[in-house]
């Protein structure tokens, strides 16, 4: 009896940690089984007719969000996609290929140098050392810069048209790097970029009106000045830091100088900001600020998720950097039951009034998800022709807003809403709305995310209009070589640390201002202009494209 | 028997050659050996053979290209971690970090375990072991999430400093240079000390009783008894548990020194693993990390060598 008792133990015992060790969630045992099927369906094509009579079959390798991968198994079950499927004018078969939620980069690796390729990679191969371009040296990826040429013009009538644009996808050396990536936010029926900025600085608006201050007024420095020593008086942390976390408040009063936080441009040069004497007159304002009490004395310390954003909700901070995003958060909690109490966006500091401010965080995101094209593939001409099917007001319309009536209604002006349905259940965006295939990005969607009126003030506030002739931080898509790269990394290594340490001892008043020369002299001894001799190469070969 | 069958020692016993011997222990103990396969496959396959990547340390390491079509590099990634400006300060903070964390975290459970033996109470004892226990289960971040709000301005740490002396500046303790040390060590033993004592606890259950009963008979009162039976006894495992700690000297991890640690206090805070850790965000380089990786193991090979000579020589325990 005991014995039997103990072998049944064992075997159940045994056999759990084996079953455990096999349950998959269910994105893992379908991308394995999409897999399998993908593998066995591939093997069992033949060579593919270039001449596009029959169905274009494609398999296409991407990740998914950790929240879709509870909504669908495989993209092919998001009803977005197979309309968007159905308004093309060619019968296509999907497979997807979907590697398991959280192991995307480890199956990117093994995808790449295992050598069984799907047709299609939506990943912008920066993880693989040399980038894009060193992929298709190697043979993994099709250089498909001739087959836009010919077979794309929606994709060029969005990125053709502006030089900027057309610089930021393609390399160095003339070849088309991002194919198939999404337009950056833009307004469907002009064109037009809107240039949204999502990080700003936001004041406590009932502290801002005692202390005698509008969002018009408190433009320059010194009003800040003023105002924060109000606040302290009022009893609050004036200003409220998370200076080791992610740090929003150093690039809008430094900008206000003149000097970006570390690499910028002044025309054409690129500029090392910490050794510029923008960033000198930068530390004595913080300096003083410091030692009047003015800025949270836990500010080396302090994230931003956890000590700021709590801090502020609790009612003891003035002012602070926040994200648009997370503003739902603190409106939710204090504002919506206490207006005063709401958190009102101002406009990026400025010296003096009529500057303009050069560094907003202008949504900037460009290049993401390129759809590369392998060399496994058989049809590339179909399949350019496919993607670049995306970029049309329609096929994009259904990619943004999904299905009409389901996820969005149209409304008397012509306007576009989302449904009821849609913003109350998080997973209608992932069954009906698709980030794969959205190749112009609508505006309106986001308009639709965030309702605050604070959140909307943002954008009109931290937007200073026109931004091609402001902006002066680099271009996204600068690309090193990578011996430069090498060199470049172990510089920054030490100067970055370097930068960062004085920088607060500075602000603290552990190190005196008097030692500024000798600081700008030690990093000019750690071969700064080395480094910035690299930047300025990747910027004019970007110019040169 | 003949003088000579005796010379020739024919009743002597067989000499079995090596392999022979061990195939009569194979069979002898054949489940035994069972069990162990699984294990050793796992170590061949999992442990052995990947160390063979270790040489993308002395490349350029291209994941497109794989490990052996990377192209060689020989020393480039050392020379440029011992080239680096802030080298001797991440070594020495690396060191004694670990040194200090070696010295107090290691007798702290040996003292505790030998008190905990002390006491009678039954139901006090299992208490007190469930409590101290508790903190090794919690999460670095949510240890470092706490010792940040204390040791913030309105903290727990400074309200109390406030109380006992209201003309001291309140500060960010976590700020202070001379301050980081002691405050990672200390909440280092307060989460560890509970767990590590297990195995000092299991030693001394293990003591037989009739060697403190010849102490008492002899005389002795518990301090003494302490130090002549229950020390002695857990001695091997002291000795064993010293050399490991040892081993692993270099190893100061990143996550709780990256989230306690700010640009202040780098000075004393900076180590390796979090020095290449901001190299990483910069680039990222396989090789430079894993030549970083490989160094740190040298040395700490080299420590357990050497402690395990000493402690071969000065007591009798060693590890091999």
């Amino acid at each position: 009896m005991k014995k039997t008792v103990t072998l049944l133990l064992a075997a159940m015992l045994i056999s759990s940690t084996v079953l455990s060790s096999c349950g998959d969630t269910p994105a893992e045992s379908s991308a394995e089984s999409s897999a399998e099927a993908s593998a066995a369906e591939s093997a069992g094509e033949n060579t593919e007719e270039t001449e596009s009579d029959g169905p274009v079959n494609l398999s296409i390798w991407t990740g998914l969000h950790a929240l879709e991968a509870k909504v669908v198994k495989d993209k092919s079950e998001n009803e977005a996609v197979q309309k968007f499927l159905e308004g093309y004018d060619k019968e296509v078969n999907i497979e997807w290929i979907h590697p398991p939620v959280g192991m995307e980069q480890e199956n990117f690796n093994l995808m790449v140098t295992s050598g069984d390729l799907p047709d299609i990679i939506i990943n912008d191969f920066s993880s693989y050392k040399g980038g894009a371009v060193k992929a298709m040296d190697d043979g993994i990826l099709l250089d498909v810069t001739d087959l836009v040429e010919e077979y794309a013009p929606n994709f060029q009538k969005y990125f053709y048209s502006d030089p900027d644009t057309k610089r930021a996808v393609f390399s160095d050396d003339g070849r088309l790097l991002s194919f198939g990536i999404h337009t950056p936010t833009m307004d469907l029926e002009t064109g037009e970029p809107s240039n949204l900025c999502y990080t700003g600085l936001m004041v406590r608006s009932d502290l801002m009106q005692n202390a005698g201050y509008t969002v018009d007024t408190l433009i320059t420095v010194d009003n800040w000045e003023k105002m924060l020593t109000s606040f302290k008086e009022q009893g609050v942390v004036p200003l409220m830091w998370a200076a080791s976390d992610w740090d929003i408040i150093k690039p809008w009063f430094l900008g206000a100088y003149g000097v970006g936080t570390d690499f910028y441009l002044d025309g054409d040069t690129v500029k090392f900001g910490p050794i510029e004497d923008g960033y000198r007159q930068w530390l004595e304002t913080f300096a003083r600020w410091y030692q009047n009490g003015l800025i949270d004395p836990n500010f080396t310390t302090y994230k931003y998720f956890d000590n700021v954003q709590t801090d502020m909700m609790a009612g003891k901070g003035g002012a602070t950097g926040y994200h648009i995003y997370d503003y739902k958060i603190y409106h939710d909690a204090v504002a919506a039951d206490d207006p005063s109490k709401a958190l009102i966006p101002v406009r990026y500091p400025v010296l003096n009034e009529g500057d303009i401010f050069h560094f907003q965080d202008a949504a900037r995101n460009f290049c993401e998800s390129p759809m590369m094209i392998t060399t496994a593939c058989e049809n590339p001409v179909e399949a350019v022709k496919f993607i670049d099917y995306q970029y049309t007001v329609d096929a994009s319309i259904i990619a943004n807003w999904g299905i009409e009536g389901k996820s969005y209604e149209i409304d008397d002006t012509g306007a576009y809403h989302f449904t009821d349905e849609f913003n109350s259940d998080e997973s209608y965006r992932w069954m009906y709305t698709t980030d794969t295939f959205r190749g112009l990005v609508d505006v309106g969607v986001q308009y639709e995310s965030y309702l605050i009126k604070e959140q909307t003030d943002a954008w009109a506030l931290w937007d200073n209009g026109d931004q091609d002739a402001i902006c002066k931080l680099p271009p996204n898509g600068l690309v090193k070589t990578s011996e430069e790269s090498l060199e470049y990394s172990q510089l920054m290594g030490d100067i970055n640390t370097y930068v960062s340490e004085m920088t607060f001892g500075f602000i603290m008043g552990d190190i005196p201002l008097s030692d500024w020369d000798s600081y700008v002299q030690t990093i000019k001894d750690m071969n700064i202009d080395r480094a910035i001799a690299i930047t300025q190469a990747t910027y004019d070969r970007y110019l040169a494209r | 028997m003949t003088q000579n069958q005796a010379a020739a020692g024919i009743n002597a016993p067989k000499k079995r050659t090596w392999l022979g011997r061990l195939g009569k222990d194979l069979v002898q103990n054949r489940y035994l050996y069972l069990m162990f396969v699984p294990v050793l496959v796992i170590y061949i396959l999992f442990m052995y053979i990947p160390m063979y990547g270790v040489i993308i340390a002395f490349k350029d390491f291209n994941p497109g290209l794989g490990i052996l079509g990377s192209e060689w590099v020989g020393f480039q990634h050392f020379e440029n971690f011992f080239s680096s400006y802030y080298f001797g300060r991440i070594l020495r903070n690396t060191l004694i970090i670990s040194g200090l964390s070696l010295l107090v975290n290691f007798p702290a459970p040996i003292i505790f375990a030998l008190l905990l033996n002390e006491i009678r109470l039954k139901r006090f004892k299992k208490f007190v072991q469930s409590v101290t226990y508790f903190p090794h289960f919690l999460s670095t971040v949510i240890v470092c999430g706490l010792i940040i709000e204390f040791c913030s301005t309105h903290g727990a740490i400074n309200q109390i400093i406030q109380i006992f002396s209201p003309d001291t500046p309140v500060r960010n303790l976590l700020a202070e240079k001379s301050l980081f040390r002691p405050i990672y060590i200390i909440s280092g033993v307060w989460q560890n000390f509970g767990w590590d004592s297990i195995i000092y606890l299991a030693a001394l259950s293990g003591v037989d009783s009739s060697l403190y009963e010849a102490t008492v008979i002899d005389g002795a009162g518990r301090w003494k008894q302490t130090l002549h039976v229950s020390i002695p006894s857990i001695l091997p495992t002291i000795v064993i548990m010293l050399i490991l700690a040892i081993g692993g000297l270099m190893n100061v991890g990143w996550e709780k020194i990256v989230l306690l640690y700010s640009p202040t206090t780098y000075e004393t805070a900076d180590v390796i693993s979090s020095f290449v850790y901001r190299r990483g965000l910069i680039e990222n380089d396989f090789s430079f990390s894993t030549a970083v990786g490989l160094f740190n193991s040298l040395v700490n090979f080299l420590l357990i060598m050497i402690t395990n000579r000493i402690s071969k020589a000065v007591t009798e325990n060693s590890l091999w």
